[in-house]
């Protein structure tokens, strides 16, 4: 690992009085690389990706230890500001959630909380994370039109360009294309490898298959703990750990 | 089965069940040609056109279980994207079955030359040193088959080790047959045919060696081809 851009270290996460849903979590993510987590439903993978970009509500039952950093400065600093941080760390979830407004003010929507007021910036820069999204030539006919009429993939991809618009460090993938069918799901992985010349990018997914196609890094989460975090031909053809090759070969565990 | 049957079973039972069935394909292609590789051997040196005829027609069985096994392969491959254990597994597979191929190619050589033999009266030849490298080289066959079955590295990689001996034995042989060739001329034909099938032996070996490097990829994750025994050693007892 040559750069890294965000360590989490010794990562503990509790909700209340249960038990932790993040285990001492230790995970350094390297520039401009796709790391993919996988592992089952409930194992605090979307917890993990909400931490990063401080979703994570903080509220008094909610417990954080440990800490991760962002280009070597702690995101939990009192004089971080977290809109900011946001920016920096953008998020698209598993289902598409364009806001009700036209296709264009979607994307511009991050540029005009940021203060952007140039007309001409803001043109280009929508019309760049479209393209970027490759999502241009599909819409750019129909900028005004509600992005509700859009179809589920393009609706994904326009929520990417939104996130991207602000010119984000690192992009957070909740399962990206869960809900989406295989052709709009292949344009995502597609984007995502176009992307990472440009972000750091980390995808939660449940689809092993996906995780090993499109990612350069992946971790293996269990019960709040990353199992095995290796570079992803070894994860998928060599894991070290029986338990991440049950998981990934599909046996009883 | 192998030994590695002992794990877990997959939540498919469907995909259980193809891995099964391609492992026992496997051996038995192995034990086939294994088969395949002593009949040839008594046809020659017992001068028996019965059972190199026998080689000869059973090269087809040994063709049409590649052929089986290889899409079996594929099948998996493309239906069942394997990871892990799985597509080492398959992997190896695929290119033991090619060795086995192999393997099956000279044992029909071996015949077909005995049947030469037989049909032009060649001279008589104890084949000395045919017997005796034809015995060491079904002996490591068996065991790299023994090591696959087993899913054992550290058989497969003694087997690995001792294709060099296999080498100096192969060595020694053709300087005799040389020495036999230059003190008596009118012994040259048969000892070409002699020749010929340590040289099908040597190539045998070959492949049983590579068969080994396949069982260890399988077992350990470690590609050890083109590595020196010494290295092949350390890196296994590296996790
Ligand atoms: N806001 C929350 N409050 C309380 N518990 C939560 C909350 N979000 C998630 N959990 C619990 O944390 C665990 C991990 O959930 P999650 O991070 O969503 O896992 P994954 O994304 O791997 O499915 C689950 O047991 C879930 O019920
Ligand atoms: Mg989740």
């Amino acid at each position: 690992m040559t750069s890294p851009i965000i360590e989490i270290a010794d990562l503990s996460l509790s909700y209340g009085a249960d038990e932790p849903v993040l285990r001492n979590v230790q995970l350094t993510l390297e520039r401009e690389s796709v790391t993919a987590i996988i592992g089952a439903s409930g194992s605090g993978k979307s917890s993990l990706l909400r931490c990063i970009n401080r979703l994570v509500e903080l509220k008094p039952q909610v417990r954080i230890t440990g800490d991760i950093t962002l280009d070597g400065q702690s995101i939990f600093a009192p004089e971080i500001d977290v809109t900011e941080l946001r920016q920096r760390i953008g998020m698209v979830f598993q289902k598409p959630n364009p806001f009700p407004m036209s296709i264009f003010e979607n994307v511009a929507y991050g540029l005009r909380l940021v203060g952007e007021k140039s007309t001409r910036v803001i043109e280009q820069r929508v019309e760049q994370s479209l393209r970027l999204a490759a999502l241009w030539d599909e819409v750019k006919d129909r900028l005004d039109s509600q992005a509700g009429i859009l179809s589920g993939g393009q609706q994904q991809r326009l929520v990417i360009a939104r996130a991207i618009a602000v010119e984000p460090e690192v992009l957070l993938l909740d399962e990206p294309a869960s809900s989406l069918d295989p052709i709009s799901t292949l344009r995502i992985e597609e984007l995502i490898y176009e992307l990472k010349s440009r972000y750091t990018i980390v995808v939660v997914t449940h689809n092993m298959q996906q995780a090993a196609r499109v990612s350069d890094w992946a971790a293996f989460m269990h019960q709040g703990s990353i199992v095995e975090y290796d570079n992803t031909t070894a994860l998928f053809t060599n894991p070290r750990e029986v338990r991440t090759e049950d998981y990934i070969t599909g046996k009883f565990s | 089965m192998f030994q590695s049957d002992q794990h877990k079973p997959h939540i498919s039972g469907q995909f259980n069940n193809e891995l099964g069935t391609l492992k026992n394909d496997i051996l038995a292609m192995g034990g086939l040609v294994e088969s395949q590789l002593s009949l040839a051997l008594n046809a020659l040196l017992e001068k028996n056109t019965e059972k190199a005829l026998q080689v000869i027609k059973r090269d087809n069985e040994v063709n049409a279980l590649e052929l089986k096994i290889d899409q079996e392969c594929a099948r998996i491959l493309a239906r069942r994207q394997p990871a892990a254990s799985d597509l080492r597994l398959v992997l190896a597979v695929i290119k033991i079955n090619m060795d086995l191929e192999r393997v099956g190619d000279e044992a029909a050589k071996i015949a077909r030359q005995a049947k030469v033999i037989v049909e032009n009266s060649l001279l008589d030849s104890q084949f000395v040193n045919l017997r005796l490298m034809g015995k060491q080289i079904i002996d490591t066959l068996r065991l790299a088959l023994d090591a696959l079955a087993r899913s054992d590295a550290q058989l497969a990689l003694e087997i690995v080790a001792g294709d060099s001996s296999i080498d100096a034995v192969y060595a020694q042989a053709m300087e005799v047959v040389v020495k036999t060739m230059r003190a008596d001329e009118s012994i040259i034909p048969v000892m070409l045919n002699e020749l010929w099938a340590l040289k099908a032996l040597e190539r045998i070996g070959d492949h049983a060696s590579n068969i080994g490097e396949h069982v260890i990829y399988m077992v350990s994750g470690h590609d050890v081809r083109h590595r020196s025994s010494a290295e092949i050693s350390n890196q296994l007892e590296s996790p």
